[in-house]
């Protein structure tokens, strides 16, 4: 590399010394009273309106929160040992925003939209997004109707879900809620480079930096971090930023989403959100409510997740959406959605607490996750009884549903009558054959981590195991046949694939699945 | 917060009752010099906020203090206190009832920071703007600090011009960090 010349440094900073601004300016200022657990009184700042980002001297932002008759409290983004008493804060007129662009894509960035990847600036044209929005209004929208391909049989099958829908994703510790989203973002590698993108933002909120750096290599090994962003704000940052990080993640969802784009944001997890939202609320010295969480905490998540939509085709309506930024009114298209997965931890599966119950009411509907699921190997653990998708049923391709309507029947059947098994023999031949096939559709609905499958590969699958097709196949040999299946299914009939895929569903097409399932079928045949 | 609320009541009744009676002047200065008796004898406002002194004995303290040498109407506002129990919030009501004064005479007061004393003239021209600005009457504090190194800030109320060197070099140095 060649060196740099010491005129090309000093040239560099006389021009950047030229463009500081050297005139004083009428400015609006306050005095900090106190500061400390990333909370400062400010007094002063008497025009201050609520969230309004105010600077400190050196540089460091806040947001004013509480307009009290005295002072004003702001939440510090940042370290709260660069501020001292007496220092000076300034307003800045502006709203807390983040600046996006395409160049944000493959990036990682902080609740600020700042990159901390350690790759340099972020390129590109970017446009100010503000993190505090109100969510489109009735008239912007359209009902969900097209399907955001997860991968997961499970959940494409029986608990669909729809572009801009949101859907919560809630478990116990250690049973995948993870592994589902981010099974869910590889698989959207397909619709990239079909050219169809689904712009995907994985926001981490108070995990540990390990996890979310392990979460990048993952989706980078993938592939998928060409279309995704990470939002992070780790279990060291503080508060404030980590409750505003889903909020960075929704600004940068909804850039795509009114440029007539496609979007998935990913929120892992809103309870440690509402964690450290009442941590900052308590030392605003908020009143405390149930479980010591504000009275806010509702609303804090249902703005938040209404902000999820799918945007009205038009472009004239789009255009005239409500609260749109003036950085991208001239790029504005219809078209575009945000959906949203919101994760939820439970405490030994305590779905009646507070914060579940909340995000429950609030999202369309969500798939549960269980541990004792996990632990018998049923993995992705997700108990299909009490899982549902309230819109995503309008959502699915012609033929995914036509092949799950029974899929959902029949393991509906299977779940009454499992507990009579035990007694093996004794079961009248109906009762044993919906108990058998019942297991094998549990085993085929199992699949491993990292693997999402398109949805013609899903829908060829499920079609056979409900027509009855999988019945000579031992059960311990049902995901190597589905193995062998797809495999020969690809290389023979690719053109049958392709009218699943694209929603057809026929005899023909029903016919060619059922010969070629029983060409491999005999193969395991005991 | 609840100090401000309650010293705003008695200060805003003090001055009527000084208005009414044509002594605003005299209650003003009589608050002046127990804000600086106050500011200057950190154990006397401790003895206010104090629960273990009884309130006769604050009372005594108060007009011996004072009684000769403040006027009947100030005077009666630290009776009417020490009756409601309430002498902790004395230090506040006086600043209070100099701010309320201010305003009520239509007085602004300005700030300004300066590394080096201010000359006759350049004191004119800052009264000017602050009273062009302002639209009232001005009362200057000026105060020097030589850590700005060079130039002022003046600081009306919530609004500030800050043209120093040391905002400048500051600027430079947070823009070159980002």
């Amino acid at each position: 590399m060649a060196s740099v010349r010491p005129d090309e440094v000093s040239a560099i900073l006389r021009e950047q010394l030229s463009q500081a601004k050297t005139q004083a300016e009428l400015e609006e200022v306050g005095t900090v009273l106190q500061v400390g657990d990333g909370v400062a009184r400010i007094y002063g700042l008497s025009n201050v309106q609520a969230g309004e980002l105010i600077v400190f001297e050196n540089g460091l932002k806040a947001l004013a929160l509480n307009l009290e008759e005295d002072n004003v409290g702001a939440v510090l983004l940042g370290e709260s040992t660069l501020v001292k008493e007496g220092d000076t804060v300034k307003r800045t007129k502006l709203i807390a925003s983040v600046k996006v662009g395409d160049g944000i894509l493959g990036r990682v960035v902080n609740t600020l939209g700042e990159p901390i990847d350690g790759n340099g600036p972020i390129t590109g044209d970017l446009y100010e997004m503000p993190l505090e929005r109100k969510a489109p209004g009735v008239i912007f929208r359209q009902p969900v109707t097209e399907p955001l391909q997860t991968g997961i049989k499970a959940i494409d099958a029986m608990i669909p879900v729809g572009r801009g829908q949101r859907e919560l994703v809630i478990g116990d510790r250690q049973t995948g809620k993870t592994a589902v989203c981010i099974d869910t973002i590889i698989n959207q590698k397909e619709f990239y480079d079909k050219g169809e993108p689904v712009f995907c933002i994985y926001v981490a909120i108070g995990q540990k930096a390990s996890t979310i750096k392990q979460v990048e290599q993952t989706l980078r090994k993938a592939g998928a971090m060409e279309y995704t962003v990470i939002v992070s704000a780790s279990a060291a940052d503080p508060a404030p930023m980590q409750f505003y990080a889903p909020f960075t993640g929704a600004a940068i969802g909804e850039f795509f989403r009114d440029t007539g784009r496609a979007a998935l944001v990913v929120y892992d997890d809103l309870s440690k959100q509402a964690v450290a939202y009442r941590e900052v609320s308590l030392l605003l010295r908020r009143p405390p409510g149930r479980e010591a969480y504000p009275g806010d905490v509702f609303y804090l998540h249902s703005r938040l997740l209404e902000r999820a939509a799918k945007v009205n085709a038009s472009d004239a309506i789009a255009q005239s959406m409500n609260d749109l930024p003036d950085s991208i009114k001239h790029l504005v298209k219809g078209g575009g959605s945000l959906t949203a997965l919101p994760i939820i931890e439970t405490q030994a599966g305590d779905v009646s607490a507070y914060i579940p119950t909340n995000v429950i009411s609030i999202t369309d509907g969500q798939i549960f996750l269980e541990s004792n699921l996990f632990n018998a190997g049923i993995r992705p653990a997700i108990n299909v009884g009490i899982s549902v998708s309230r819109v995503g049923g309008n959502a699915q391709i012609k033929s995914m549903k036509k092949v799950a309507g029974t899929l959902k029947l029949d393991q509906a059947q299977f779940r009454e009558l499992e507990a009579f098994a035990k007694f093996g023999s004794d079961l009248d031949a109906s009762t044993k054959l919906t108990i058998d096939r019942g297991r094998r559709n549990l085993e085929m609905l199992k699949q491993p981590q990292f693997s999402p499958q398109r949805v013609e590969d899903q829908v060829a699958m499920i079609y056979l195991a409900t027509t009855g097709n999988l019945d000579k196949v031992p059960v311990e040999k049902v995901r190597e046949f589905e193995k062998d299946f797809i495999q020969v299914l690809r290389a023979t009939e690719k053109a049958t694939l392709d009218a699943l895929g694209a929603g057809k569903f026929d005899d023909t097409l029903t016919a060619t699945l059922k010969r070629v399932g029983n060409e491999v079928a005999a193969k395991y045949a005991v | 917060m609840s100090e401000l609320i309650v010293a705003h009541r008695y200060a805003k009744s003090l001055l009527d009752l000084a208005i009414e009676k044509k002594v605003v002047e005299d209650v003003y200065q009589d608050m002046v010099s127990f804000q600086e008796t106050c500011q200057s004898s950190k154990e006397l406002v401790l003895a206010f906020k104090s629960p273990i002194i009884k309130h006769g004995t604050k009372m005594t303290i108060l007009s011996k203090l004072f009684k000769d040498k403040f006027h009947a109407v100030s005077y009666s506002i630290f009776e009417i206190i020490t009756r409601k129990n309430r002498e902790e919030f004395l230090p506040a009501i006086a600043k209070q009832f100099i701010e309320l004064y201010t305003s009520y005479k239509g007085i602004q007061k300005a700030d300004v920071v300066t590394s080096s004393p201010l000359t006759e003239e350049q004191r004119k021209k800052v009264i000017a703007i602050v009273k062009e600005y302002s639209g009232k009457d001005v009362q200057l504090l000026e105060s020097i600090d030589e850590s700005l190194i060079g130039g002022f800030i003046l600081r009306v109320g919530d609004k500030q011009v800050d043209d120093s060197i040391r905002r400048k070099l500051n600027d430079l140095k947070v823009s070159f960090a980002s």
